[in-house]
């Protein structure tokens, strides 16, 4: 898995899951919760996404909510295994 | 259109304890969301929509079977009925038109019509056999009908208590005490139904951290250095996408602050609290008072309600509701575009305390303050209300 794959995958993800992400031009370094653009609570659904499709488990209480910010930030849960339960 | 077969499911505790405030006059907790926008719709065709929309949405015709104990759901009820209301002046839905839904005959779901451009279309349950998303889910369904595409129904029957004790185990949580403090004077108006102040603002860009933010200016502003409880609801159904269902699966996030709150820290923990499923844990009470019959939980509730009024004191001080995703797109049709969606307050829930509900859709945000008249006084709501309006002009 590299970084790029990942991020481009998380913004896939972002587009099934919200629909109100379709018209926007999203980049990696898209600002998402300082924008508005998802919230707190859409979080749990990204969450569960990117366990499912990557098959980790994480580790809950290592997350911080800017951890969510980007799709580039939130690669990071996916690839740095300190976020994983192992 | 594969017809659902006959659906039956338990009632949880929540869904016991709004039948059981229900009044014969139609008074107690309904859901209801106006869908405002520019079209003039043919009621053969709305009807028609309507019913395919209720062949697959068997929540939408449930019908209350048993007695004590043992009610059960049972979808064999009638559809959803389709009525044409008049226009009335500045109310959307006006007291007398919010008619009671008979749990034990059905339709337990009516959409209610008003002719004329702009027109408007009102979708109203139970919140004993839906919650807000359920019911957004069966509209976006009925306006898929209107496009001739298939509705996509329900895959699930569960309710929140089943839908909890399946994803996170019966792990249980403390009872939340009825203790959180009213944030104003109690007015003299003794009766219990539920009065509003509206605010509508259109905004460039979303809101960020909305929720967050308008609790902790709550909490600063009018918290008189009192810890306040804030009761936001969640959506359980994020946690399995893949259940669809119209089922009561939202469940209440609690947190508390006082003046010193921040929002930065208290959106961190409710994205701990969301991440790590606690608010997701049961109360025990709420297992075991899905057996209490009906009639002795009115009682029950009637004594709370009555320590709730002498005491001034709640199991929360503000009810927030943040509806920030439905599709604009998913609420049209070719003869019918919606531009607005209006959560209109049931007429009333006595145990209500200072309620604020917004929807946005597109730019539009769409948000009420409400409170039972004994409560608050309609001059408390509005100062709460211009509070909102600045909170929003900050983003």
């Amino acid at each position: 898995m590299n970084q790029v794959d990942v991020v481009q995958n998380i913004i896939k993800i972002l587009k099934d899951n919200f629909p109100v992400l379709l018209d926007v031009d999203l980049t990696p370094q898209t600002a998402l919760l300082s924008s508005g653009l998802i919230d707190s609570f859409a979080m749990v659904i990204l969450l569960s996404s990117l366990e499912q499709e990557y098959s980790i488990s994480v580790d809950t209480n290592t997350l911080d909510v800017m951890l969510f910010e980007t799709a580039e930030s939130m690669s990071r849960i996916v690839l740095d295994r300190q976020f994983h339960i192992t | 259109m594969k017809e659902q077969p006959l659906y039956s499911r338990r009632l949880a505790f929540t869904e016991r304890m709004y039948l059981a405030t229900l009044r014969p006059d139609g008074r107690g907790l309904t859901i209801q969301f106006a869908f405002h926008g520019p079209g003039s719709l043919d009621p053969k065709a709305l009807e028609l929509a309507l019913a395919n929309a209720a062949v697959v949405h068997p929540g939408a015709r449930l019908r209350l079977q048993g007695r004590l104990g043992w009610t059960r759901w049972v979808s064999d009820g009638p559809t959803p009925r389709l009525r044409e209301i008049p226009r009335s002046e500045g109310v959307t839905c006006p007291e007398r038109e919010q008619k009671r839904l008979d749990p034990r005959t059905g339709p337990t779901v009516e959409l209610l019509w008003i002719r004329g451009e702009p027109g408007c279309l009102i979708f109203r349950c139970l919140h004993s056999v839906m919650d807000g998303a359920g019911l957004l889910l069966f509209a976006e369904d009925v306006f898929k009908a209107l496009r001739r595409e298939e509705p996509k129904g329900i895959n699930s029957s569960l309710c929140d208590s089943e839908f909890l004790i399946d994803t996170v185990g019966k792990r249980f949580r403390k009872t939340i005490p009825w203790n959180s403090p009213a944030l104003f004077e109690a007015p003299q108006d003794s009766a219990s139904t539920n009065h509003e102040v509206r605010v509508l603002k259109v905004l460039p860009k979303p809101s960020s951290n909305l929720v967050a933010r308008l609790a902790v200016y709550l909490a600063k502003t009018w918290g008189n250095d009192q810890r306040l409880r804030f009761m936001v609801p969640s959506n359980a159904r994020n946690y399995r996408r893949e259940i669809l269902s119209t089922a009561n699966l939202s469940y209440p996030l609690f947190f508390e602050l006082d003046a010193h709150a921040n929002s930065e820290v208290v959106q961190k923990e409710i994205f701990q609290s969301l991440v790590k499923k606690d608010f997701l844990r049961l109360d025990p009470l709420e297992l075991k008072g899905r057996w209490i019959p009906l009639g002795v939980l009115r009682l029950m509730l009637d004594a709370i309600y009555i320590m709730q009024r002498i005491s001034r004191k709640g199991f929360c001080s503000i009810f927030i509701s943040h509806i920030q995703f439905p599709q604009a797109k998913n609420f049209c049709s070719p003869a019918f575009e919606t531009t607005r969606i209006e959560y209109i307050p049931a007429r009333e829930f006595k145990f209500g305390t200072i309620s604020i509900v917004s929807v946005v859709l597109g730019g539009v945000h769409d948000i009420v303050v409400f409170a039972p008249r004994n409560w608050a006084k309609l001059d408390d709501l509005r100062r709460v209300a211009e509070g909102i309006k600045e909170v929003l002009e900050e983003n």
